[in-house]
């Protein structure tokens, strides 16, 4: 019988998998609420608008069923898929004792919060 | 806006998010002047797209990059702390400062860049020694298609490198750009990590140097969608291409295109740092 023992993977291989897994899944959703946004539009011959409205009204005009909800969800996801792989990376290093780059990372989150408070106050 | 503006909208995206993702900057250096100059879109509009469009690169073009074992992961998390602090500040102190005298000294550095690159551009990565010390645990290796060999490296210099990130952050911050012009020669040039590991850190760290810039124009509502979503199209197809071709490409070549992008970037800060722009503003 074949022995089927998985190759065990070192700690960077895993690291850099979650991130992609991240970072893929992040875009794949961004993908989805735009492409629903597209078909919308489409649906009800809409043209796409030229801006989209504050954080709250872009989730009103998803639970709307309205195609601009779904582009500015799409558009915000993809902003904050960065942050996201920033997190899954603090929390693979937390996983691994690596308490080192676990707390650089948890700084780089912060700073990253932020520079984002900052930036939309 | 009708259907050719819109193809050509992706069309510019394509191209820029090749360079982009191909040489670790966001791709924002040359979209906002195709999209102002040839497709005349509004600067603030061309300028939020960018935005988007450098973490959509970033997103994308890392997902690739990382795949292929460039990126080194602890080195970016260590370099991003100081290059976010330093973008807060540059931010908070950009209206303090001349812009004019901002431009001359990005300008300079990015042209001192292109020229130490070009002239080391054939060399060797620094082989690495049995007993290299490795106090921060930077250690990278990858496996370069091109040259069919394992790279390993272990960066060097790396308080400085810190240090100067940080400055890199605070011209990021003032400039509004990602850093990625400034990043890879920081790296590769002081810090002796190789072209393509640098390269791949880089595309990285830009979309989270991006991240608050893409933010702010959000909430400021200057996304335009019918900029922005043709431009995210473009951005996936060509930052996947990019991606592809730094495996692919020798390292020396990949550096002389890296040396010509730079130094038209470093001509187009001093010029405009006299008072002569190219029409991106």
């Amino acid at each position: 019988m074949a022995d089927v023992t998985p190759t065990p993977i070192d700690g960077d291989t895993l690291l850099r998998q979650r991130t992609v897994r991240v970072l893929q899944t992040g875009f794949r959703i961004a993908v989805g609420f735009l492409a629903i946004g597209l078909v919308l539009s489409a649906i009800q011959r809409e043209a796409l608008p030229h801006e989209f409205g504050s954080p709250d009204e872009v989730v009103q005009d998803v639970f709307d069923g309205s195609p601009v909800g779904f582009l500015g969800l799409g558009i915000a996801t993809i902003i904050l898929t960065p942050l996201a792989a920033t997190i899954a990376i603090a929390v693979t290093f937390v996983q691994f004792g690596d308490r080192r780059y676990a707390l650089i990372s948890g700084a780089v989150i912060v700073v990253l919060l932020i520079s984002l408070s900052l930036s939309v106050l | 806006m009708d259907i050719w503006n819109i193809v050509g909208i992706g069309v510019a995206a394509v191209f820029a998010a090749t360079f982009g993702s191909m040489l670790g900057l966001g791709g924002g250096v040359f979209l906002v002047p195709l999209l102002t100059l040839f497709l005349g879109v509004d600067p603030h509009i061309a300028v939020g797209a960018s935005a988007v469009c450098v973490v959509t690169n970033s997103v994308v073009g890392s997902t690739v990059h990382l795949r292929s074992g460039f990126p080194n992961i602890r080195l970016s998390m260590l370099l991003q702390v100081t290059t976010a602090i330093g973008a807060i500040a540059g931010a908070l102190v950009a209206l303090r400062v001349s812009a004019n005298a901002i431009n001359l000294v990005l300008g300079l550095v990015l042209l001192y860049s292109a020229a130490s690159m070009l002239r080391q551009r054939r060399l060797e990565p620094v082989p690495l020694r049995p007993d290299e010390p490795d106090p921060h645990g930077l250690h990278g290796s990858y496996r370069d298609p091109a040259s069919r060999r394992t790279i390993e490296y272990v960066p060097r210099n790396v308080g400085v490198g810190m240090g100067m990130s940080g400055g890199a952050g605070v011209l990021s911050g003032m400039l509004g750009i990602g850093g990625g012009a400034i990043q890879v020669p920081l790296m590769n040039l002081l810090m002796k990590v190789p072209v393509k590991a640098a390269a791949g850190t880089s595309a990285f760290m830009v979309g989270m140097t991006a991240v608050a810039t893409a933010a702010v124009f959000y909430a400021d509502g200057q996304i335009d969608p019918q900029v922005v979503i043709p431009a995210m199209i473009g951005v996936f197809l060509g930052s996947q291409a990019g991606s592809q071709v730094t495996r692919r490409v020798q390292t020396h070549r990949l550096v002389l295109v890296f040396v010509i992008v730079i130094a038209y970037l470093g001509i187009s800060m001093v010029l405009k740092a006299f008072g002569i722009s190219f029409g991106r503003d």
